[in-house]
């Protein structure tokens, strides 16, 4: 954990940046507030904050458009809070340039899980990399996987699916990312592919040891992500 | 009943009076400035009035406004809003005319539209401008309007008398009547004649010529007199009217009545009785008696004038069917308690002569005070003649037909004289009357009674070939044949004929019974009026559909094939009009007249329900009255039913109303309560936490802050079940379907329910090869938790609950079941409903995560299923079809 890491919460409930505010200070964290969108943007350019947690609900402009203004001049990570009604605009977000989404209503636990994963930079995949965690390991240079020491067998495309998800250990990867990143381009419509073979692999992870269960998880209309 | 029921007010009258003064109310005023001619200075008159009303702050817009470039008029027009005219080509040429639609649109407070009489040109909506601003008063709009004398419907014969020129352009007196005033333009024929010969009086190019005879003095005086004399009555009348609805002379006391035919003296009995009716107060009828004569295609169009005539100059019209004139005015008389009628004096003739006259019949007949005109040269008597009785009956052929009846009967009898006795021959002859009797009219049977009395003279009464009779006997013998021949022949004939009429009036009351049988027959709107319409089709040819008004605009038609014309715009805004306007208008009406069907309000207690639209089959052949007064008989009915099945939905939807709101009442309740029940946790145990003693004691805390987050959960549970609910109730949602695993789905749901759901013993059987299935994965997600915890909220932990999935045919089958105690026999079918909750279960939800699974599940084509196992325990099944499954490229 990054204690003393800057992060600017951009909400319009009072309860809710009070909330934030109280319980982020308590961790360590610099919290600075902002009501609007406009205000929230303005304090993003002028303060630069290692983190962004945005609203989607704000009364001055929407949180998508209050997004893409960060985005013109920074690449701080943003995390989302949504409704669970707004499913169909998520994938919007996060391919809009937001790093990660809450649904409210949230726990702080989870709240903290995400701003860690936000805060961390993604792993740099060297061929000679690898990434473990408990029983698995996967080693990027040899294309190998093991759990408990034990190599696991997996075809060409689930080991890219794996290495696509583990690359982003922690984060949302959304449907299309994994799509074009594992099959290319053209196979973003066919996320029947993705069902298919993450579920082939979670078998295989889960048949070799029951303690990976969950360790993929779905997010349903959205994406994958890998539970650290 | 007491002496002074004279003085107190006749409530129908009242009523009346009334009814017209609120009609006024609502509609807009009318002023008409009324001259005795052109040049009077009725439109200055007209734009003084309105520059008054303009200073007291009203709205005025001039609509139509005719300066004819007279300098001091322009003058007064300059500083008036002016409507513009619109333009409409007819025949090659451009014509202004008044912009209605522009006008209505605009709605000012006062309109000023020259020249009520004029007749617009083809093309137009209405046929005539008086018709334009009844229409602009229906809507609200006041009107101020000029007039001259000679073209009042009532006054336009005594114009006529007096100068002698015949006068096309007329407005019904109904129309005037409607004024709220009428202002006298009057200058003295002098100034008038000064005017003219300064050139100040704008005539017209063709009128020029014509204005030499007509701007005389004489003539002048005496069309001011008529002027005078009609102002005076209307004022006369306005002030009865005002002074007491209940004391005026009207009451049931008179009634008039005028028998209406085709001939032209009708329209002289017509205006006759109207003024009459005016003078006295009186209401009048103008009866129409259809004795089955065969008209002409002119004298046809002359009767549908006449009948429109009576109607414009406010008569209520009744057409009856009877053989017997007499006996048909007798009828109506006694039923509408008529006082008096009005007959033009008949004409002698020797038919007439020969049994009681008409005017005797009806002295003796009725109890109707008859008042008889006279004839005066009005029109010219050398036409009147072509009007004889004889000339009515259709064509020559019947005579020719008469004329070789009797030769061959002549030749046949000349076969038999050398066996038979010349009597008998006679016979013969009388025969053959008997049957010119059956198909003949009154003229040739008359002339087959006379020929067959002379060739029998003629030829078989000795002295053969001669007119000559010697024996006193057969001169008795051949004048007595003439009268029984002449009477059987007519007897025969009107009993053939009474039949005839019989069937027609049988036929057209069989249709309406069968019409309206329909209406018994069918239950169901749509089909009720298909079958109407459809029996309508089959009475009156051509086709017939229905519009009618759902919530004041939309427009239903019927069946696919009206789109056809009621899809062309022009179409379509003829019928809108009359929804709008309650007035029928279309083909053979004088409203829109170009447009190529009738349409018909259907009117009910005086509000229009909806508009029936007639296309006949030929658009030449006018609609007879009988055949009009019979299809509006059936708008009535129509619209009638139409109401009728208003008031059936008001108290259908009144009843869901209520079943709706006992509906909201439960969920009330039973939201009130579950939301409630954690609210109260949470509050209780955030109060606790405040406590010092549990502040610090972190052992305490510890079940308090458990409780508190099983609260919260909870909450955020019910809250989102209504949420769900109530976005998947909207219709709104669309479903992202996507492929995936049963058994993904079914761990993902087992992991989402992880804490509780691991006391129990969970049993997953779900094979490998089962198809993949295709569907919205989060919406399918939550069916799923929302029947595992289902099962979790009713069995006791440690119990064991089984999740399998098969492939069953062409579904796939998850089952969820649990080893409780089950769902009582008779709540089986109800676990599904909203907000269901067997009753005595423990409390916990909202009743609505089942409901939502059913929601789900059949949004998705499947279905969900509660049974109770042999074994005990509860299973629930949702089934899904399976989808011709993807194709799988491995890379």
């Amino acid at each position: 954990m990054k204690t003393g890491a800057k992060i600017l919460v951009i909400d319009d409930e009072k309860s809710i940046r009070r909330f934030m505010d109280a319980s982020l200070t308590a961790k360590g964290y610099e919290v600075m507030l902002a009501k609007t969108g406009q205000e929230g943007v303005k304090t993003a350019a002028e303060n630069h904050p290692d983190i962004i947690i945005l609203d989607l609900n704000l009364p001055d402009k929407d949180g998508l458009t209050v997004l893409k203004e960060i985005r013109k001049f920074s690449r701080v990570p943003v995390i989302v809070l949504t409704v669970k009604s707004a499913d169909a605009d998520k994938e919007l977000l996060l391919d809009s340039g937001a790093d990660d989404y809450l649904i409210k209503p949230f726990s702080l636990t989870e709240l903290l899980a995400r701003i860690r994963v936000a805060l961390r930079h993604s792993i740099n995949l060297q061929e000679d990399t690898t990434f473990k965690h408990g029983p698995l390991e996967v080693d990027f240079g040899k294309r190998k996987v093991f759990i408990a020491e034990e190599e696991v067998h997996l075809t060409a495309t689930e080991f890219n699916l794996l290495k696509a998800l583990v690359s982003h250990a922690g984060k949302i990867v959304t449907q299309s990312h994994l799509l074009s990143e594992v099959w290319g381009p053209h196979a973003v419509e066919q996320s029947h592919y993705l069902r298919i073979y993450v579920s082939q692999l979670r078998r295989k992870l889960e048949d070799k040891n029951p303690s990976l269960r969950g360790f993929i998880i779905t997010d349903p209309g959205v994406g994958y992500r890998i539970n650290l | 009943m007491t002496d002074n029921g004279a003085i107190r007010p006749d409530p129908d009258e009242l009523l009346k009076s009334l009814q017209k003064a609120q009609a006024r109310e609502k509609g807009g005023k009318l002023k008409i400035f009324l001259g005795m001619s052109a040049g009077v200075g009725k439109t200055y008159a007209m734009l003084e009035a309105a520059h008054a009303l303009i200073k007291d702050g009203s709205d005025v817009v001039a609509g139509i406004v005719e300066t004819h470039k007279r300098a001091e008029t322009q003058k007064l027009l300059e500083n008036l809003p002016v409507i513009p005219r619109t333009t409409i080509s007819y025949k090659g040429k451009e014509f202004d005319e008044l912009d209605i639609d522009e006008l209505l649109k605009r709605k000012p407070e006062f309109a000023l539209v020259d020249e009520l009489a004029h007749t617009n040109i083809p093309g137009s909506r209405h046929e005539k401008r008086w018709q334009d601003i009844v229409e602009l008063l229906d809507h609200g709009i006041n009107v101020y309007t000029t007039i001259n004398i000679q073209h009042v419907e009532s006054r336009k014969e005594d114009v006529e008398l007096a100068t002698g020129i015949s006068i096309r352009e007329t407005v019904p007196d109904s129309v005037i009547e409607r004024a709220e005033q009428v202002e006298l333009v009057d200058i003295p024929p002098e100034t008038l004649l000064e005017r003219l010969a300064e050139g100040k009086v704008y005539l017209g190019e063709k009128a020029i010529q014509a204005a030499d005879n007509f701007f005389r003095q004489d003539k002048l005086t005496a069309l001011r007199e008529i002027v005078l004399r009609f102002a005076g009555d209307v004022v006369g009348n306005e002030l009865r009217e005002m002074s007491s609805a209940g004391q005026s002379a009207k009451s049931a006391h008179e009634k008039l009545m005028v028998a209406v035919s085709h001939s032209p003296h009708s329209r002289r009995l017509i205006r006759a009785t109207r003024k009459m009716a005016f003078a006295a107060e009186a209401d009048w009828i103008a009866l129409h008696v259809d004795t089955g004569i065969v008209l002409s295609q002119e004298d046809k169009n002359r009767l549908s004038e006449n009948i429109e005539l009576a109607r414009n100059l406010g008569a209520a019209i009744i057409t009856t069917t009877d053989a017997d004139l007499v006996s048909a005015i007798a009828r109506v008389g006694k039923q509408h308690g008529i006082t008096k009628m009005l007959i033009g004096r008949p004409r002698p003739n020797f038919l007439a002569r020969l049994g009681p006259s008409l005017l005797n019949r009806l002295l003796t007949e009725t109890d109707i005070d008859i008042h008889v005109l006279h004839d005066k040269q009005l029109f010219g008597g050398s036409k009147e003649r072509f009007y004889l009785p004889f000339s009515r009956l259709a064509g020559k052929r019947p005579y020719q037909s008469a004329l070789i009846l009797i030769g061959v009967i002549t030749v046949l009898g000349a076969l038999l004289a050398p066996a038979v006795s010349y009597q008998s021959i006679g016979f013969l002859y009388l025969l053959s009357v008997l049957a010119a009797g059956a198909f003949f009219t009154v003229g040739p049977i008359l002339l087959s009674a006379t020929l067959s009395a002379v060739a029998w003279n003629f030829f078989f009464i000795p002295p053969k070939y001669t007119f000559t009779i010697t024996r006193t006997e057969d001169a008795l013998m051949c004048v007595t044949y003439l009268l029984v021949a002449a009477i059987t022949g007519l007897l025969s004939h009107r009993i053939i004929h009474n039949q005839r009429l019989l069937r027609v009036k049988e036929k057209s009351s069989d249709a309406m019974l069968d019409i309206l049988a329909q209406f018994a027959f069918q239950s169901r709107r749509k089909e009720c009026l298909q079958a109407v319409l459809s029996k309508m089709r089959g009475f009156f040819g051509g086709s017939f559909e229905v519009v009618f008004a759902k919530g004041g605009l939309d427009f239903e038609t019927t069946t696919a094939a009206s789109y056809r014309w009621m899809s062309d715009a022009r179409e379509w805004a003829v019928a809108k009009w009359v929804l709008d306007n309650g007035k029928e208008a279309g083909w053979s009406t004088d409203t829109l007249s170009s447009s190529q069907a009738l349409y018909i309000p259907l009117i009910a207690y005086g509000k229009v329900t909806g508009v029936l639209a007639y296309m006949p089959n030929n658009s030449d052949t006018p609609l007879g009255e009988e055949a009009k007064s019979l299809m509006l008989a059936l708008c009535g009915q129509i619209a009638f039913y139409f109401k009728q099945e208003l008031y059936r939905e008001q108290a259908q939807s009144a009843e869901e109303l209520k079943r709706s709101e006992k509906l909201y009442q439960t969920i009330l309740n039973s939201v009130s309560h579950e939301i409630k029940t954690p609210i109260t946790a949470i509050i209780g145990l955030v109060s606790a936490l405040e406590d010092d003693k549990i502040a610090v004691d972190p052992q305490a805390r510890k079940p308090i802050l458990d409780e508190l987050s099983e609260a919260a959960e909870r909450l955020n549970r019910e809250v989102t079940n209504i949420l769900d609910m109530s976005r998947l109730s909207s219709g709104l949602l669309s479903l992202k379907k996507e492929w995936f695993d049963v058994r993904e789905l079914a761990e993902s749901c087992v992991s989402k329910l992880s804490p509780r759901l691991d006391t129990y013993k969970l049993e997953l059987h779900i094979p490998e090869k089962l198809p993949f299935l295709h569907a919205d994965y989060a919406l399918m997600e939550q069916v799923l938790v929302n029947i595992l915890s289902n099962a979790l909220n009713y069995t006791q932990p440690g119990s064991r609950i089984e999740l399998s999935g098969s492939q069953e045919g062409e579904e796939i089958v998850i089952r969820v079941a649990d080893s409780g105690q089950g769902i009582p026999q008779e709540y089986l079918g109800k676990v599904f409903d909203r907000f269901f909750r067997v009753p005595g279960t423990p409390t916990g939800g909202t009743g609505l995560g089942l409901a939502i699974a059913k929601t789900v599940v059949e949004l998705h084509n499947g279905s969900i299923a509660a049974v109770n196992r042999p074994d005990g325990g509860a299973e629930f099944s949702i089934t899904l079809p399976v989808e011709p499954q993807p194709n799988l490229e491995s890379k």
